[in-house]
């Protein structure tokens, strides 16, 4: 049981720049299991592989050396075109620098990776504007990024992040760029997004923001230095073994229909519950 | 696949749109090239058109003796001072040939000469003196606009005009009575011809531009002997041409001594060395428009690599969200295909109206056909996809950890 709901197996990953004299590791053999469900903080040092690490895992980035088990299959050897379909379907990106085009209005950023698993036009709006409007970004759906505020930005990146409802998400430094009141108000959104069942890998360098993980792992000169699990993340497991149970497959109208008896058995907050974890 | 192509043509459109300015350049540079190939091809159907409807009028019933036996149709052309210079055929060729049954023939002594007015004077360059008989009218299926054409008995002092000569010489068309001085003879216009309106045509002659007079008075010209170039052969209605061109081929090495010192041409072979001119004038012009539409072209690929440099970024956040490098691909060869496409077809409607204008100058007009619309907006699309590809593939094959960073 334990062992398939490991979403991220690595193995001696080994991520090597350059030869010779100028050869320098990246990544020297880090060894990572990721269990369905954890937050995950990862810290350190400038230079000491987290975004190469997040890179790899998010399959933008070939380890040199090493074994990737994504939901128990290996990935480290497909194409690039098969790590293309991964990446559409079962990983979410969420940038510092947001990474939203500038030239497409929110909504159409929001639907852009519906785009690339062929989903229909109308379709990709309305499951756009659906999750914009769980962000309270609804009325902003046809503002392009640049009228928004920095905080308003990142929430439609991760917003975009987890229209394909992903198995994992992503996101380096998502609080790089943003003032602390709104990092914690991002870092709500992700814990928010956590707690209803989704796995998530975060890079930072704020130590403060750490309190949201599950679990924080540091890392130093390419090796994972240390790694503890909080306590803070256990009630959040039980909540989710609850709504384990409870398995959907992520279809939108069932979603809306199973709300109003989740929101009664559950927080007022579930009601923006949308089930981002499938197998 | 097929609903990604319309998200992917919704996007070019999108980001064409973006830059407009600078695809408003791009597309010139196409348009500009199609519309020159485009011009071309359209005033060449046109051209051809006119040419092969001269074969048809020419093929059934009518013959051309020439002087000296051209090597090949081109020579014919491209020498051709030849047919005004000296000549094989004699005057007793033309009366022979004339005595042929069921035809009727006309000699054609072609000299070019001025021709002085007491308003003006036309030089030789422009004018054309013909000395003929009576028949050409028939035979060249030339029209009196007033007066008559010359009687083979009445005088050698009557001149008929071409339309556009006569305005030349004497201001107007309505020249009758009018006297003309040619080598200091005078001659009598007795007959002008209406606008003919082909200065191309097998004669080799541009009856707007010539006065006719008789065989026997352009001989004074040219020390009483005829320079007949060529003899006109015409079948009478519903007779074969075949055995009158036997008749004359016979007569004619009778009295050349079985020297083969002369040329009988027919039906396409007539036309043959101007329309094969023609084509190879077609073919290097449109290689030279073809030129233009290369330039038009790397205009394309430049403005894609820009493009594809200026949104390195989106393609990488693309590439991290799912997009396969294919669909990259895609993406930017379908917009550098809109732009040959929208630059195929203003260039084409924009050189049909080019030729269109131009036609109004020229004896013919263009030709409208669905081979040169899908030949010029076919060439630009492919042009458009061709000089994208590069710029498409370099997109595609960018890290898109570097490309997120830039």
């Amino acid at each position: 049981m334990d062992e398939d709901k490991s979403r991220i197996k690595l193995l001696g990953i080994t991520k090597r720049y350059g030869i010779g004299d100028a050869e320098h590791y990246a990544l020297d053999g880090v060894d990572l299991t990721v269990e369905k469900g954890e937050f995950i903080a990862i810290m350190g040092p400038s230079g000491c592989g987290k975004t190469t690490l997040l890179n790899v895992i998010g399959l933008l980035d070939q380890a040199t050396d090493g074994e990737y088990y994504l939901d128990n299959k290996p990935v480290d050897n497909l194409s690039p075109r098969r790590q293309a379909k991964i990446r559409s379907r079962q990983i979410g990106f969420v940038f510092q620098n947001f990474n939203l085009i500038p030239r497409l209005t929110v909504i159409d950023n929001v639907a852009l990776p519906l785009t690339y698993t062929g989903v229909r036009k109308t379709r990709r709006l309305q499951e756009a504007s659906r999750i914009l409007r769980t962000f309270h970004l609804g009325e902003r759906e046809y503002y392009l990024p640049h009228q928004l505020s920095g905080g308003q930005t990142q929430r439609v990146a991760i917003a975009r992040a987890l229209v394909n409802q992903p198995s994992i998400i992503l996101a380096d430094e998502p609080t790089g760029n943003l003032d602390s009141k709104t990092s914690h108000i991002i870092m709500e959104e992700l814990a928010d997004i956590h707690r209803r069942g989704n796995t998530i890998i975060m890079v930072t360098h704020n130590p403060d923001l750490t309190s949201y993980a599950s679990r924080v792992i540091t890392m130093l000169d390419g090796k994972i230095d240390t790694d503890s699990k909080k306590d803070r993340s256990q009630p959040f497991k039980k909540k989710l073994d609850i709504t384990g149970d409870k398995k959907r497959k992520s279809m939108p109208e069932l979603v809306t229909q199973s709300t109003p008896k989740k929101a009664k058995r559950q927080s007022a907050r579930k009601q923006k519950t949308r089930k981002g974890a499938k197998s | 696949m097929r609903l990604l192509f319309f998200n992917h043509l919704e996007n070019a459109v999108e980001s064409l749109r973006a830059s407009r300015f600078r695809t408003f350049l791009t597309i010139t540079g196409v348009t500009i090239g199609i519309a020159s190939i485009a011009a071309v091809l359209s005033l060449a159907n046109g051209a051809t058109d006119f040419l092969s409807r001269q074969a048809i009028t020419t093929s059934d019933s009518i013959a051309l003796v020439r002087s000296s036996k051209p090597s090949t149709p081109q020579s014919l052309l491209v020498d051709f001072e030849s047919l005004h210079a000296t000549t094989s055929l004699t005057e007793k060729d033309a009366t022979e040939l004339g005595q042929i049954e069921n035809s009727t023939a006309a000699p054609m002594a072609i000299l070019h000469t001025s021709l002085k007015s007491k308003d003006g004077s036309v030089d030789g360059e422009r004018a054309t003196l013909i000395g003929t008989n009576s028949n050409l009218l028939d035979i060249a299926e030339l029209e009196l606009l007033d007066g008559q054409f010359l009687a083979d008995n009445n005088g050698n002092s009557g001149i008929v005009m071409g339309n556009q000569l006569a305005i030349d010489l004497f201001g107007t068309e309505h020249a009758l009575g009018n006297i003309t001085t040619i080598r200091g003879e005078n001659f009598t216009v007795v007959g002008v011809l209406k606008s003919t309106n082909q200065p191309v045509n097998y004669h080799g002659v541009d009856f707007d531009q010539s006065a006719i007079i008789h065989l026997s008075a352009i001989k004074h010209f040219t020390q009483d002997v005829a320079q007949i170039q060529q003899i006109v052969i015409r079948s009478n209605t519903d007779q074969p041409l075949e055995p009158i061109v036997k008749t004359a081929d016979e007569i004619l090495s009778r009295n050349h001594l079985d020297e083969k010192d002369y040329a009988i041409l027919t039906g396409k072979s007539i036309t043959a060395p101007s329309s094969q001119l023609f084509s190879n004038i077609v073919t290097v012009v449109t290689i030279i428009a073809g030129i233009s539409l290369l330039v038009g072209g790397i205009g394309i690929m430049n403005i894609m690599l820009v493009n594809v440099a200026e949104r390195r970024r989106e393609v990488g956040i693309r590439q991290a969200i799912g997009a396969t490098d294919g669909q990259i691909i895609n993406q930017f060869l379908i917009e550098s295909a809109i732009i040959g496409l929208v630059g195929g077809i203003i260039g084409y409607l924009l050189g049909l109206s080019f030729a269109f204008l131009l036609g109004m100058y020229l004896p013919f007009s263009p030709v409208i056909d669905w081979q040169t619309a899908a030949l010029s907006i076919g060439t630009a699309m492919i042009t458009g996809i061709f000089f994208g590809i590069y710029p498409a593939i370099r997109a595609a094959k960018r890290d898109p950890i570097e490309s997120l960073r830039h």
